[in-house]
């Protein structure tokens, strides 16, 4: 039978084992999704993509980038649109049409992400709080 | 036009086919000749023959009413399916073969088929195989009520087809075709229709899905659009706006699917799928 001292012992080493993986698994989230030191345009709409998917959760698969523009348009999100829909259209003409783009302003659409993303789930009734 | 396909109109009588073909020919410029389809007709009538010439003596070949640049073949699911094909062969091969003399269709060649929807008494409805040569089918429904009002207020004097302005010409429209030529489409995108037929072949729903022609004139179209739009290639949206005008008519329900209540028509299974299969983002 163990005495007192040794199962406090194991159960702070438990506990602290616990504590290391909670903890490594969390570093290791957080490594996947952070963005490297200079993001470029696809790495800022993949970050897009994923607030979207938290954003409006009932949003079937197939949609477009066009769609989505007047979709989260209609969230009257306090952000630069006109730097927002130039990058937009950079990156379609680079996406689709292979044209290399130019000063894309990448912080424009991570911030529209960052909007969306301080928002409530939306699932067509429950309206978007502005970000601050 | 642009993306050198035919097209379908479908809709009741009395909703301005007709004249829309005819303005629209002339706008562009182009030789137009409507031809009314009965049950009566033979395919001489539409793609010609040889007729004796008293003063020569000779046999000489009369061209049809296909020779245009623009047909409207209207209500062409009256004649029979033997007339039918003689039409759709020249759609097909833009050429016209009678007695094993071969003749060219002048360039461009645009064929407008009408057919009314609700006729089920002495028609020949269009097989798979022939409704597949249409480019698209756009279906004519009535006018909303301000724009009847409208065509009421232009109708209380005679309609002059004269007013409308030719603004282009066979010429400029082949300068168009070879830009729509340069349209460009990724390799993505065309993964993209790809994988939407592929889903349009296996739902269960779908007795007969889109076919290998139907995506390549399903691209053909995006690219027109593209163009249209003051674009240099293709997006997913092109493809999503035409999808249905383009694959819906060539689709068929499977009847099992019908009979249970599954589905009811091509286009809204169409819609589903746009909504299921992933762009490329």
């Amino acid at each position: 039978m163990l005495s007192s001292d040794s199962a406090f012992l194991i159960l702070l080493v438990g506990s602290n084992i616990l504590v290391y993986i909670v903890l490594a698994i969390g570093i290791v989230r957080g490594r996947k999704g952070r963005l490297p030191k200079n993001p470029t345009v696809e790495d800022a709409f993949k970050v897009l993509e994923a607030a979207l998917l938290r954003t409006f959760p009932d949003m079937p698969p197939g949609f477009t980038w066009n769609e989505v523009m007047s979709k989260v348009k209609s969230l009257n999100l306090d952000l630069d649109w006109y730097e927002i829909e130039n990058t937009f259209k950079k990156y379609e003409d680079y996406r689709y049409g292979g044209i290399q783009y130019k000063n894309a302003n990448v912080d424009a659409i991570l911030r529209l992400a960052s909007g969306l993303h301080k928002g409530e789930k939306y699932s067509g009734i429950t309206q978007i709080r502005r970000s601050k | 036009m642009l993306a050198r396909g035919h097209a379908l109109l479908e809709g009741v009588p009395g909703t301005s086919k007709t004249l829309l073909a005819k303005s629209f020919a002339r706008c562009l410029g182009l030789t137009f000749k409507r031809v009314q389809f009965t049950p009566d007709m033979l395919p001489l009538d539409i793609v010609g023959g040889f007729i004796f010439n008293m003063k020569t003596r000779e046999f000489e070949f009369k061209e049809g009413p296909v020779f245009t640049n623009v047909l409207l073949a209207d209500e062409i699911n009256r004649a029979a399916p033997k007339v039918q094909s003689a039409l759709l062969e020249s759609m097909q091969e833009l050429q016209v073969t009678v007695e094993g003399q071969t003749s060219k269709l002048p360039f461009p060649f645009m064929v407008i088929a009408t057919q009314n929807p609700l006729d089920f008494e002495g028609v020949y409805p269009l097989p798979e195989s022939e409704m597949d040569r249409f480019m698209l089918r756009i279906e004519f429904g009535y006018p909303r009520q301000e724009v009847e009002v409208q065509i009421l207020k232009r109708n209380l004097t005679d309609l002059d087809l004269e007013e409308v302005r030719t603004v282009t010409d066979a010429t400029a429209l082949i300068e168009y075709f070879n830009m729509v030529d340069s349209v460009k489409v990724s390799d993505e995108i065309l993964d993209y229709v790809s994988r939407l037929a592929l889903e349009t072949r296996e739902d269960s729903r779908i007795g007969l899905g889109a076919s290998p022609r139907a995506v390549v004139q399903l691209v053909q179209v995006s690219r027109a659009n593209a163009f249209l739009d003051g674009r240099s290639y293709v997006i997913p949206d092109d493809i999503k706006k035409l999808a249905n005008v383009a694959l819906a008519h060539r689709m068929r329900l499977d009847r099992s699917a019908t009979l249970k209540g599954l589905a009811s028509d091509t286009t809204t299974i169409i819609q589903q799928v746009l909504n299921e299969v992933k762009p490329p983002r």
